[in-house]
C-alpha cells in the first residue's frame, strides 16, 4: 500500500460508519431497506448481517480491480459484482433458513439498489486498497445495522410489545393486555420512528457542534 | 482469489479507454461473476432441496393424525386440466391410509403470495389443522395467521361435507367477523388482520372445492399405494 | 347604461378596515362547534363529554409544551389549538379510551404543527392527523360504536373510556355494557355497526332512512351524527364571512355527483347521493375541516376544485377502499395537493399573456 496517499488512519476508517458518517442517520442512504424491514428485531439484524456481508466482499473484490476498470464502465461493473454477492447471499440464507428467507421476502435481492453498497464501491473501495476498503466496509455495515437496531427496536417494542419476536428468545415487555400500536408495524411507523431518531441525533449533533465552538473560542 | 490475470491491464489515468478494453473488463467481471455463481449454486442447491422437502415432509406428518410415512401425487381435475394438484398421502407404519395434507395458495395477502398447508381426512370429511408454510405478511399483524390460536381453531376440527354430487362442498368456506361464526363452513377472521385472513380463507376455499373431490374420487389408489 | 346607479368611489388612504383577526375567525369557530359538543354530550352522555374534555385540553398543553420548548410566547391564545382539540374529541367515536385521544391529540399538533412552525404552516389538518394515526395505531377501538340515546348514559362512564394507559381497550366488556343498558331500556338488539358499516358490510346492503340520518339518531363519531345541527353552525360561520363557502360547496358538490352517477347505474348496490352526503362524516368533514383555512388552497378556482376532489375521493373511498368512511383521508389527500392546486390556479397578472408553463414560485 506504498502508493496510498496519506489520509486518514485505519482506525478513523473503521470507526467512521459508526457514527461520525453513519450511513443512514447522517448520509441517509438506504433508507429503502431502513424503512422496509425495521419492524422487529431479528429482521433488522438479518439485513444488517446480510448488507455486511455484501459491502465487505464487493469492497474487497472492487479495490483489487480498481485499477483495471475503465471509467466509462465502472458503474456497470460495480453493479454486476454487488449482484453476485447478493445472489450469493440469497442462495446461503435459503440454505440455512427457510423461516428466515420467507421473512426477509424481497429485501434480500433489494439489496442490489441499497445506495450503501454502491456508495461506498464508488466513494471508497475504488479508490482505496484492499485493506482501508474492508475496514470501511466493515464499520459501515455495522453502522448500518446499530441504524436498523435503533429502528426495528422501537417499531417492535411499540408495536407488538415484544423483543426478538419470532425467535426462540422472544421477551414481551407488557404483558398480554398490551394494546400494540399496529402503526408502528406498519410503513407509516418507519417512517415516524425514522423522523424522530433523525431530529434526535441531528439537534445533539448541533449542540455538541455548538459546545465545542464555544470551546473553543474561550 | 486472483482475477488480476485475466482481466487485461487498462491503464486508468487515460479517461477515454477504447471500446474493446471496456468490452474486455466487463466481459471478464461477467465470467467471474458467472463462475462464482454456480460454484455457491451447486453447493447450496442439495441443502436448498433438502430444506423444502423436509419442510414439507414434517409438515404433512404433523398435519394428518399418527403419519409416520409421507408419499406425493399428483392429480388433475377436470375444471381446470392446466393446473397439478398435489396431494401428500400420511400413512402409518404398516402402510395403512390415514388422510392427506393439501396445498392452498392465495395471491391476495398484504405480502403477496401465502402458502399452506392443511390436513384432510376424507373419511371423516373433516379438515384436522393448516400450518402457514409461505407468508411475508407483515409482521405482528398479518402474520398472526400464523400464530393466532383463535383463529387456528377454526380449522382444528372442521367439517366439510360434499354434497350428493360428490363435486362440490356442502358447505362452501366462507369468512365472518371475529366473534361471529359458529355456522357450517363459516371461519372467524382475526380482527385487525382482514387482509390476511380473507386470503387465507379464499386459497382454502380455492383447494378445499377442486381437491376434496379429487381426493374422493382417487381414493381407492390412495389407499392401495401404501401397501 | 347608467353609470350614477353605481358609482365607483375612490377614497384617498389611509383605508380603515373592519378588523378581523386570525384569533377573531378561531374564537367564532370555536363558538360554532359548542353547538355540535352539545349534542354529541347529549347523545353519548358523560364519555363524550369527558373526550372533548381531554382532546381539547391534551392540544392546547401540547402546543404549550411546544412553544415552551423552542423558547417563544406561547400561541393558545390564538384559540386555533382549542378548535383542533375540540374537532378531534369530535371526529373520534364516543368510547374511544382516553389514553388514546390524549395520544392522539400529541401526535397531530406537535407533529403537524408545532414542527412546522406552528400555525400557518401547518400543511395538513392537525386533528385530522391526530385522528389518522389512532385509525392506523388502533382500528380495533377506533371503529367500535356505541349508539345513541343510551340509557343511564349521564350516570356512568363506558367501560373502555377510562382504560388504564397502553393497555388494550377491553371491547368485550363495551358490548355487554350496551347490550345491559338497551335492555333496561327494553331493546333486544344492537349490531354495533353505523349507518356506513351497515350499508357495506351487510350481506343485504342496509339503507338507513333519511329523517334518522339528519336528526343524528345513529351511531358514529361524537360530533358527527347530527347532520342538522352542524349544517347550522357551518351557515353561522358563512354568514359571518369566517368560512370559505365554496369548499363546502364544492365538496358536497363533488360528492353529490358521483354518488348520484353510482347510483344510477345500480340503484340496489350504491346508496343514495343523499344518503352519501348526510351518513358518516362528511358534512362535518366539509364544513369544519376541509375548510381549514391553512391547509387549502388560495385562490378562488382553486378553492372549488379542491372541495371537488375532497367530495369525489371520499365517494371513491366509500365505495372501493376496505374502511366504510374515508372522509378523513380524502381530506388528507386534498390537503396534500392543496399548494398544486394554489399554483396550478395562479390568476394571470392583469396585462400579461398567460404563459403555458407552471408558475413558479
Amino acid at each position: 500500500m506504498s502508493m496510498e496517499k496519506k489520509g486518514p488512519s485505519s482506525w478513523d476508517v473503521f470507526f467512521a460508519g459508526f457514527w461520525r458518517d453513519n450511513p443512514v442517520f447522517v448520509m441517509l442512504l438506504g433508507t429503502c431497506p431502513t424503512l422496509a424491514v425495521t419492524n422487529s428485531v431479528i429482521n433488522c439484524f438479518a439485513m444488517g448481517v446480510s448488507t455486511l456481508f455484501v459491502l465487505v466482499m464487493s469492497g474487497i473484490l472492487i479495490s483489487m480491480l480498481r485499477n483495471f476498470i475503465p471509467k466509462q464502465v465502472r458503474i456497470a461493473s460495480f453493479i454486476v459484482v454487488i449482484a453476485t454477492f447478493v445472489t450469493i447471499v440469497d442462495y446461503l440464507i435459503q440454505s440455512i433458513s427457510l423461516d428466515l428467507y420467507d421473512s426477509l421476502g424481497a429485501f434480500i435481492q433489494l439489496i442490489v439498489v441499497n445506495c450503501i453498497i454502491l456508495g461506498r464501491a464508488e466513494a471508497f473501495a475504488s479508490r482505496n486498497g484492499v485493506m482501508r476498503s474492508v475496514l470501511d466496509a466493515i464499520g459501515m455495515g455495522i453502522g448500518f445495522t446499530i441504524a436498523l437496531l435503533c429502528l426495528g427496536v422501537v417499531r417492535e417494542v411499540l408495536g407488538n410489545g415484544t423483543l426478538l419476536m419470532n425467535t426462540p428468545y422472544e421477551i414481551s415487555l407488557f404483558g398480554p393486555r398490551f394494546e400494540p400500536w399496529s402503526v408502528m408495524i406498519l410503513p407509516p411507523g418507519g417512517f415516524f420512528v425514522l423522523g424522530v431518531e433523525l431530529l434526535f441525533f441531528n439537534w445533539w449533533r448541533k449542540r455538541k457542534e455548538a459546545r465545542a465552538l464555544a470551546q473553543a473560542k474561550a | 482469489m486472483s482475477v488480476s490475470e485475466t482481466t487485461p491491464p487498462v491503464d486508468q489515468k487515460k479517461d477515454n479507454a477504447g471500446s474493446l478494453a471496456m468490452l474486455r473488463t466487463l466481459g471478464a467481471i461477467s465470467f467471474v461473476s458467472g463462475i462464482l455463481l454456480s460454484v455457491v449454486y451447486q453447493a447450496t442447491f442439495s441443502r436448498i432441496q433438502t430444506n423444502t422437502e423436509e419442510r414439507i415432509r414434517s409438515t404433512v406428518l404433523e398435519l394428518v393424525p399418527g403419519s409416520v410415512i409421507q408419499k406425493e401425487f399428483t392429480f388433475f381435475s377436470e375444471a381446470s386440466p392446466d393446473v397439478p394438484r398435489t396431494v401428500y398421502a400420511g400413512y402409518d407404519a404398516s402402510g395403512t391410509f390415514l388422510g392427506v395434507a393439501l396445498e392452498a395458495i392465495d395471491l391476495g395477502g398484504y405480502g403477496g403470495e401465502i402458502k399452506l398447508l392443511y390436513g384432510y381426512i376424507p373419511d371423516e370429511h373433516k379438515i384436522v389443522g393448516t400450518k402457514v408454510l409461505l407468508c411475508k405478511e407483515t409482521p405482528g399483524l398479518g402474520d398472526k395467521i400464523k400464530t393466532d390460536e383463535h383463529f387456528q381453531k377454526n380449522f382444528e376440527s372442521l367439517s366439510v361435507p360434499l354434497d350428493d354430487s360428490r363435486q362440490h362442498l356442502l358447505y362452501p368456506l366462507k369468512l365472518v367477523k371475529a366473534g361471529a361464526g359458529g355456522g357450517p363452513g363459516q371461519i372467524e377472521a382475526i380482527s385487525g388482520a382482514t387482509i390476511s385472513s380473507t386470503a387465507v380463507v379464499n386459497g382454502m376455499k380455492e383447494s378445499t372445492e377442486v381437491v376434496l373431490p379429487l381426493v374422493h374420487q382417487h381414493l381407492q389408489e390412495l389407499k392401495e399405494q401404501g401397501k | 347604461m347608467s353609470t350614477e346607479a353605481r358609482p365607483l368611489i375612490i377614497g384617498s388612504s389611509p383605508h380603515i378596515r373592519v378588523k378581523q383577526s386570525v384569533p377573531d375567525i378561531m374564537f367564532h369557530v370555536a363558538l360554532a362547534l359548542l353547538p355540535v359538543a352539545a349534542f354529541a354530550v347529549w347523545s353519548f352522555g358523560l364519555s363524550a363529554l369527558l373526550l372533548l374534555l381531554t382532546t381539547t385540553a391534551a392540544c392546547v398543553a401540547t402546543e404549550h409544551t411546544a412553544c415552551l420548548i423552542a423558547r417563544r410566547s406561547t400561541t393558545i391564545r390564538d384559540w386555533s389549538v382549542v378548535v383542533t382539540g375540540l374537532i378531534l374529541g369530535l371526529t373520534l367515536p364516543p368510547s374511544t379510551p382516553l389514553w388514546m385521544a390524549v395520544l392522539g391529540s400529541i401526535f397531530g399538533v406537535s407533529v403537524t404543527k408545532s414542527l412546522f412552525g406552528g400555525l400557518g404552516y401547518n400543511c395538513f389538518n392537525p386533528a385530522l392527523v391526530g385522528r389518522a394515526f389512532l385509525q392506523i395505531a388502533f382500528p380495533i377501538p377506533l371503529t367500535t360504536w356505541t349508539p345513541p340515546d343510551l340509557p343511564g348514559r349521564f350516570s356512568s362512564l363506558l367501560p373502555t373510556t377510562l382504560t388504564f394507559p397502553f393497555l388494550r381497550a377491553d371491547t368485550a366488556a363495551l358490548a355487554d355494557y350496551i347490550r345491559t343498558a338497551l335492555a333496561s331500556g327494553g331493546v333486544d338488539g344492537w349490531s354495533g355497526a353505523t349507518p356506513l358499516s351497515m350499508w357495506k358490510f351487510a350481506e343485504v346492503p342496509q339503507f338507513e332512512s333519511l329523517p334518522r340520518l339528519f336528526l343524528g339518531s345513529i351511531a358514529g363519531s361524537t360530533g358527527e351524527t347530527a347532520t342538522w345541527l352542524i349544517i347550522l353552525c357551518g351557515l353561522y360561520l358563512i354568514a359571518r364571512n369566517m368560512m370559505n363557502w365554496r369548499i363546502p360547496a364544492g365538496m358536497l358538490l363533488g360528492a353529490f355527483l358521483l354518488s348520484g352517477a353510482f347510483w344510477l347505474s345500480d340503484k340496489t348496490h350504491y346508496p343514495s347521493p343523499m344518503f352519501m352526503l348526510f351518513s358518516g362524516g362528511l358534512m362535518f368533514g366539509a364544513l369544519f375541516m376541509a375548510s381549514d383555512m391553512v391547509a387549502s388552497p388560495m385562490t378562488s378556482a382553486g378553492v372549488w376544485i379542491y372541495g371537488f376532489f375532497i367530495g369525489m375521493v371520499t365517494v371513491i373511498i366509500r365505495i372501493f377502499g376496505a374502511l366504510p368512511e374515508g372522509v378523513m383521508f380524502a381530506i388528507l389527500l386534498g390537503n396534500a395537493v392543496s399548494p398544486l392546486i394554489t399554483s396550478a390556479t395562479q390568476p394571470r397578472t392583469y396585462g400579461l399573456v398567460r404563459q403555458k408553463r407552471w408558475i413558479k414560485q
